[in-house]
């Protein structure tokens, strides 16, 4: 009888053990979200130095309650894999890198493959791709880049919203009135000049995006090619926009189409509102305090580069 | 119909033109400035850098106010900025050079208001306190245990339909009501007996919610007839303020932040000051300042530090 038992209870344990699944209640009230620090492309600000982050990204980050670390680039997969199981989740930012062959890229498609192994043993660990960040989500996904010519260069536009928006996991706790706006106000600000067409051998085209990815909005270019402008993943907490939601609140340069509306402000806050929701689903956090501190953000300081770039401050690497 | 006559009706129409744009126009470039106060007694003032992201993350640039500034320098600032937040902290509040910035803001605003010209006021904890010093001429604070505790707020009845809360989200009221999410760090407050013991302080501020912790005492206040408000806790540490414990960061502490300073924001912009050049500008904000990491060695996790007086 005993041993029935036992074998029993082992039976019991292991099945539950066997289909962990994600978490689905949110664990962690002190998320740290890394984003990848990228190479300095742009001649006025490669004196400065190789890689850097835009504190836009930052303060967009911190602003829906959690902390920054730069993940810098060209380190190991052991050092990766620390930082990996250190983290809540991972941003990749926009810019102007290759998406195949880049160390951005690279160090990206470390994360991305971590996460996906994580995802499976139960271990949620979201990413988020905004503009170029986004396309390279679709590149590691697809395996190939897929870019098209897509150009809405500095102009602010609503979203086309599919179907499946509102009900979709990052807009479906948006106020249903602000979900209006964003699809009829321009709160959406592209810098663009390449996308992922929605048809043809892209997107829609393309078995491994449209098994893995829900289209939530779309939008059109100056060339007329309609792309994709929102994504989240269909099972995988990945998510990517074309747009950028972080220059409504922390970018003014004033020749830029930034929207600075109320409901772009909103939607900027709830976007990452959202995203750092997800990110308090995973548990990992740094073996130590010292680890911690030593690397969040604030041991830096961003330098203002507003009289020489589209950016306010910037992280430099 | 005679020139004066003709000059009357134009000046009148000229008036209800500005009047009615501006009722439907918006500043979408709202700069607040902040106050600095005495960093102890080293001769340096600071800010807390989570008072700039606050205002930061509702879409707004912050300028910092440097103490020991002429009246004309903070006259001249006032009409450059889109409205002013007084910080906590532990400054006096009646001799310090925070007490007396906050001061000249505070009449500089009254008359402006007095005028058309909108211009909103927010004060954080001491900076609730230097307003009803400011409004009533009196220190009237009683002695609390509230140094370390996060409170729900009890919320008087029609408080949801004040101006700071009617646009704020029906769940995150429900939060600030039942979960105690709304951080206070003060050994001092305003009692609600006192508060309606005086005459100024009643007849000015509609108070919003109140919190009993020894005694009942102010929590949450807005004016009436000006957009000046007021809170004990502090709205600006749960998105940003990792080092204590008793800061609440939990999803609906963070969203709670955002509204209030959406909130706050959206009030600035209502209010159309420009600096009188983009150069001013750009050496006025706070860009121009890196703050500090001094989460290891205080309870901010980063502070702006200003050296020199000037």
């Amino acid at each position: 009888m005993l041993t029935l038992c036992v074998l029993l209870l082992t039976l019991i344990s292991c099945c539950c053990g066997a289909f962990p699944g994600p978490p689905k209640q949110q664990i962690n009230d002190r998320p740290i979200i890394g984003i990848l620090t990228q190479e300095t492309e742009d001649d006025n600000l490669k004196p400065f130095g190789k890689t850097y982050i835009p504190s836009s990204y930052v303060k967009y980050l911190e602003s829906a309650g959690c902390r920054v670390t730069p993940v810098k680039l060209n380190l190991t997969l052991p050092e990766y894999e620390k930082i990996f199981n250190s983290i809540n989740g991972m941003m990749f930012i926009g810019g102007a890198v290759n998406l195949l062959t880049s160390d951005f890229a690279k160090a990206a498609a470390v994360f991305y493959k971590l996460a996906l192994k994580a995802y499976v043993s139960g271990d949620y660990f979201p990413l988020w791709g905004t503009c170029l960040g986004f396309q390279l989500l679709t590149a590691l996904v697809a395996g190939d880049d897929l870019l098209t010519n897509a150009t809405v260069e500095n102009k602010a536009l609503p979203l086309k919203l599919t179907a499946g928006a509102e009900s979709s996991r990052m807009f479906r706790n948006f106020p249903p009135e602000l979900m209006k706006s964003l699809s009829q106000e321009p709160l959406t600000g592209n810098f663009h000049h390449y996308g992922i067409a929605t048809q043809a051998s892209t997107f829609e085209g393309n078995e491994r995006l449209e098994s893995f990815f829900s289209i939530l909005s779309t939008n059109k270019a100056k060339e007329g090619v309609e792309f994709v402008s929102t994504i989240e993943g269909k099972k995988y907490p990945f998510y990517g926009v074309q747009w950028h939601p972080e220059v409504s609140r922390f970018q003014w340069h004033p020749d830029q189409e930034f929207p600075h509306s109320v409901n772009a402000v909103r939607v900027s806050y709830l976007t990452a509102d959202f995203f750092v929701n997800e990110a308090r689903r995973s548990s990992h956090h740094f073996s130590s305090a010292k680890e911690e501190d030593a690397a969040l953000i604030y041991n830096y300081s961003p330098l203002y580069v507003g009289n020489i770039s589209s950016y306010m401050q910037i992280y430099f690497f | 119909m005679n020139p004066l006559r003709c000059a009357t009706l134009l000046v009148f129409c000229n008036t209800v033109l500005i009047l009615v744009c501006n009722a439907e126009e918006r500043n979408d470039r709202p700069i607040i400035g902040v106050l600095a106060q005495e960093y102890q007694s080293s001769g340096k003032s600071y800010i807390a850098a989570s008072y700039v992201k606050f205002l930061e993350s509702a879409g707004a640039r912050v300028v910092p106010i440097r103490i020991s500034q002429s009246e004309e320098e903070y006259e001249k600032l006032f009409n450059s900025l889109n409205g002013v937040l007084f910080p906590g902290g532990g400054a006096n509040l009646t001799s310090s050079g925070y007490a007396k910035a906050a001061s000249v803001f505070y009449r500089l605003a009254l008359k402006a208001n007095d005028q058309g010209d909108f211009f909103p006021v927010w004060g954080t904890c001491l900076g609730f306190e230097e307003l009803t010093y400011l409004t009533s001429g009196e220190l009237i604070l009683t002695a609390t245990n509230t140094s370390n505790v996060s409170l729900p707020l009890d919320f008087m009845p029609d408080a949801k339909d004040s101006r700071l809360f009617k646009n704020v989200p029906e769940d995150v009221l429900k939060a600030l009501a039942t979960e105690p999410i709304t951080e206070n760090s003060h050994h001092w407050s305003v009692s609600v007996k006192s508060f309606y013991m005086n005459d100024k302080l009643r007849n000015f501020y509609r108070v919003l919610t109140t919190n009993k912790v020894n005694l009942e005492f102010i929590s949450t206040m807005e004016a009436y007839k000006y957009p000046i408000y007021g809170t004990q806790w502090h709205p600006e540490k749960n998105p940003f303020e990792w080092t204590r414990p008793v800061i609440s960061h939990s999803p609906s502490a963070v969203k709670a932040s955002f509204y209030i300073a959406d909130f706050f924001v959206n009030e600035a912009r209502k209010n159309f000051h420009r600096f009188s050049s983009t150069e001013e500008e750009t050496k006025a904000l706070i860009y121009n300042y890196n703050p500090v990491f001094t989460g290891k060695v205080s309870s901010f996790e980063q502070m702006y530090i200003f050296v020199s007086a000037s």
